[in-house]
């Protein structure tokens, strides 16, 4: 039964340096380009690979890779900075609404209801398309809609582990609200939101390219994986590295966070267990 | 492992779903034709299932001819037609008339119509109706209105007499603008909305109109040039220009218009298409916020005119469709003389560079951009969808940077609000300078002080003391002359900058007959218009 979980282990630490590695590299990226990424040069516009430019250059002439290199800091980032970002919002608002119950519970479940009923890339996109074209308008319109799910699972984490006899034990000794939230609830409440973060980034990724992809992203000239497949797409056919870069730099990353994604959900919820605690905290998750 | 392969098949149907997303528009009104034309696409067969002839453009308009710009779509769908029209060479040729006459002091023109045209409902289009026409155009018109200088019209059975405020040696050009389509205004009683349903002379006529997504027209049997040659004809909104052209590719419609020039090699190489081009009065141009520090200055307006590679984005940018131009008309006429442009400078960025040093344009802190007394310059570009401009904005965007100036670049899907709030400084516009075979309705909407599209707030009393004499000289050589001095004056101070003139294409399926692209923007659907 031991050999199950070194292997999930593995796949894990495996996934996660490839992870860290990338995320190190996407910082790198920009001193990596062969060329300018924003320097037009219409004699150069529409070639194909060549060792000037490895991966062609678009419509205006501008290199393929620097411009696919130059959007990964700003593909990656923002994405962790949104899910971040809901995180936070969220697991505040969940602590809030479980710990005090009441009338804010209430009141804040039914904003979150609403919110949940509405399916997530229509809400970002009208979002987005009210606060205006922009890269820091497509995170905060994709935060603006991310976080309920956090809100709803927090929540639910704090309802079960408030009534635990160390909850009131806590209480029974002084402590204060604050260090009994921080303490002693938010680190054991934190495990499925960690779960459920870590799965959401290659989904996060996808959406911040698709709001760029409709125009709601970062404007010219900055480089974004998203914007560059909407720019290309007219040319599909006749100079197809324009969008298969691009493209294929979306595919692999958000395929890559949700191999880590799911690999962290292995390990936090292992399937074989001989200790009682993680036994009933699994129970609690699902 | 399996799950993981379901995360990637999951993903790669995402990653397709969002390339897919430019290609939903035309599945909106889609009927079985698209369903099977995806499975032969091979085959433009599919149409031979179809009695009806379906144009594809990108820019579905409205019908009321009165109303702005919608005159284009009354005319180009073939519902609508105007007493005269441009011939290829823009000269006015009678359509509706027979006989003109001017009186001797200028102010008359007595038009003779055709007895043989009705009106879609049935209505006979008499002088009254024609009077009628052109006054409800008038009043609802500014544009029109201005153009026309009418002070009174009078009808006598088939015959009218316009009579105008001014001598108006413009009259029968403005008489072709789709903006004076000869429409029956009794029937605009409220019953219909004339936007979708007007009642014109054309050939074809409006049976089911779906705003922004297509309209079905039927044949009009009492037409006075002959039975159309079509049963149906189906005009399609399909915004996204690249899915235009998937469908074209597709045989999913028989017509395209609008199509981007990127289109153009792929349509040229296969033999089931034919490309029908011409060279056009569209300007592509620059319109400079002259009320805004920097944009102010000459000097820095001409520096910005000498960062523009006018040759290469007509040949990059327009894959070729486009003729880099120094005036407002394109050479064809007398008065689009690029060699009378002295003023106009070339394409010299390491010169704009010295220009601006000279002017006292330097970047001190190291940036990489220039500051003129302390303040940063930087400049708001911006621009709407229309194949070629967005392309050339950003391209301008690049080359000012290459010369040290900082602009930012957005796109809208309506300008206007954008353009009358003054919110821009440059704004890259194309602008059909010649829709008349004249130059004075563009030069005065453009130049002249407060008027419509002078949206760079020019204003010069030498030229609009120009624009007078232009408005009122009959000799063909002295207006000319005059439209020339405009151009000099306006180019003179790098106010507007001309970059080039556009060669529209319509591509048409093999057999496809009876449409075809005009130098003439706006004819398309003719009684002749017809699938084989």
């Amino acid at each position: 039964m031991k050999r199950p979980a070194n292997k999930t282990q593995m796949r894990h630490i495996i996934l996660l340096v490839l992870t860290v590695a990338y995320v190190l590299l996407s910082f790198l990226a920009p001193l990596l380009m062969p060329n300018d990424p924003n320097h037009a040069s219409l004699a150069d516009a529409k070639q194909g690979p060549s060792a000037e430019f490895p991966w062609g250059t678009d419509w205006l002439g501008r290199c393929v890779l620097s411009r696919v290199l130059a959007g990964a800091p700003v593909s990656i980032l923002s994405a962790l900075a949104i899910v971040g970002l809901t995180l936070v919002t969220g697991s505040a608002v969940g602590i809030t609404c479980g710990y005090f119950g009441g009338k804010v519970d209430s009141i804040l479940m039914r904003v979150v209801d609403i919110f949940l009923a509405f399916p997530g890339m229509v809400l970002a996109l009208a979002v987005a398309g009210m606060l205006g074209k922009g890269l820091n308008n497509a995170v905060i319109a994709l935060v603006a809609t991310g976080w309920p799910p956090y809100a709803r699972l927090m929540r639910g984490q704090v309802l079960t582990l408030k009534e635990e006899n160390y909850i009131h034990a806590a209480k029974l000794n002084g402590q204060t609200t604050v260090s009994i939230l921080f303490l002693h609830i938010l680190p054991n409440a934190l495990r499925p939101v960690i779960v459920t973060a870590s799965l959401s980034i290659g989904g996060t990724i996808l959406a911040l390219a698709g709001l760029s992809f409709l125009g709601l992203g970062p404007q010219p000239p900055v480089a974004e994986w998203g914007s560059m497949l909407s720019d290309g797409r007219g040319l599909m056919q006749q100079h197809p590295w324009i969008v298969l870069f691009p493209g294929l730099a979306i595919l692999l990353t958000s395929i890559l966070f949700n191999l880590l994604g799911d690999s962290v959900r292995d390990v936090l919820d292992p399937h074989d267990s001989h200790n009682l605690f993680q036994k009933t905290q699994r129970k609690r998750i699902l | 492992m399996k799950k993981s392969t379901v995360t990637i098949l999951a993903l790669l149907l995402a990653l397709s779903l969002l390339v897919a997303c430019g290609a939903t528009e035309s599945q909106v009104t889609d009927d079985s034709s698209a369903a099977a034309s995806s499975e032969t696409a091979e085959n433009l067969g599919v149409a031979e299932g179809r009695k009806d002839f379906i144009l594809g453009v990108y820019n579905f308009s409205k019908l009321d001819p009165a109303d702005a710009y919608n005159g284009w779509g009354t005319i180009r769908y073939g519902i609508g037609e105007t007493l005269f029209n441009l011939n290829d060479s823009l000269e006015v040729v009678p359509v509706l008339v027979t006989e003109v006459e001017l009186s001797a002091d200028h102010m008359t023109w007595t038009l003779q119509l055709r007895d043989d045209v009705k009106f879609h409902n049935g209505k006979t289009m008499d002088g009254r109706a024609v009077q009628d026409s052109l006054e409800r155009l008038v009043a609802r018109n500014e544009r029109a209105a201005s153009d026309l200088k009418i002070s009174s019209i009078t009808a006598d059975g088939y015959s009218v007499a316009i009579s105008t405020t001014d001598p108006n040696p413009t009259l029968l050009n403005s008489l072709c603008d789709p903006y004076a389509c000869i429409i029956d205004a009794a029937a605009d009683d409220g019953s219909v909305d004339f936007n979708q349903y007007p009642v014109g002379t054309g050939p074809y006529s409006v049976k089911t109109y779906v705003e922004d997504v297509s309209a079905t027209l039927e044949p009009f049997a009492d037409y006075w040039g002959g039975t159309p040659a079509s049963q149906s004809i189906t005009v399609k909104a399909i915004s996204d220009v690249d899915t235009l052209a998937l469908a074209m590719q597709n045989g999913e419609i028989d017509a395209a218009y609008g199509l981007s020039y990127d289109t153009l090699d792929l349509f040229s190489q296969d033999e089931r298409f034919v490309i029908s081009q011409a060279a056009t009065t569209r300007v592509y141009m620059l319109y400079f916020n002259l009320e805004h520090d920097f944009m102010s200055d000459p000097d820095f307006r001409r520096a910005v005119c000498m960062a523009v590679d006018k040759e290469s984005y007509a040949s990059v940018l327009l894959n070729g469709a486009g003729t880099a131009t120094k005036s407002a008309f394109p050479s064809a006429l007398s008065y689009g003389d690029d060699s009378k442009m002295t003023d106009v400078p070339d394409y010299d960025p390491e010169g704009a560079r010295t220009l601006l040093a000279e002017s006292g344009y330097a970047d001190t802190n190291g940036d990489g951009f220039i500051e003129k007394a302390g303040k940063k310059v930087s400049l708001r570009i911006v621009t709407y969808g229309r194949t070629g401009l967005p392309q050339s904005a950003q391209a301008l965007q690049s080359a000012l940077q290459d010369i040290g100036i900082a602009a930012t670049y957005e796109q809208f899907e309506s300008i206007d609000t954008v353009l009358k709030a003054g919110d821009f400084d440059i704004c890259a516009y194309a602008y059909v300078t010649t829709p008349t075979g004249d130059p004075l309705s563009y030069l005065s909407f453009t130049t002249g002080t407060g008027k419509g599209a002078n949206y760079g707030h020019y204003s010069n009393p030498e030229v609009d003391s120009l624009l007078r004499d232009l408005s009122r000289e009959f000799d063909t050589d002295k207006r000319s002359d005059l439209a020339t001095k405009i151009q000099q004056i306006v180019t003179s101070d790098c106010s507007y900058s001309y970059l080039f003139h556009l060669n529209m294409f319509m591509v048409t399926k093999k057999g496809v007959t009876g449409i075809q692209q005009s130098p003439v923007d706006y004819y398309q659907i003719t009684a002749r218009t017809a699938l084989q």
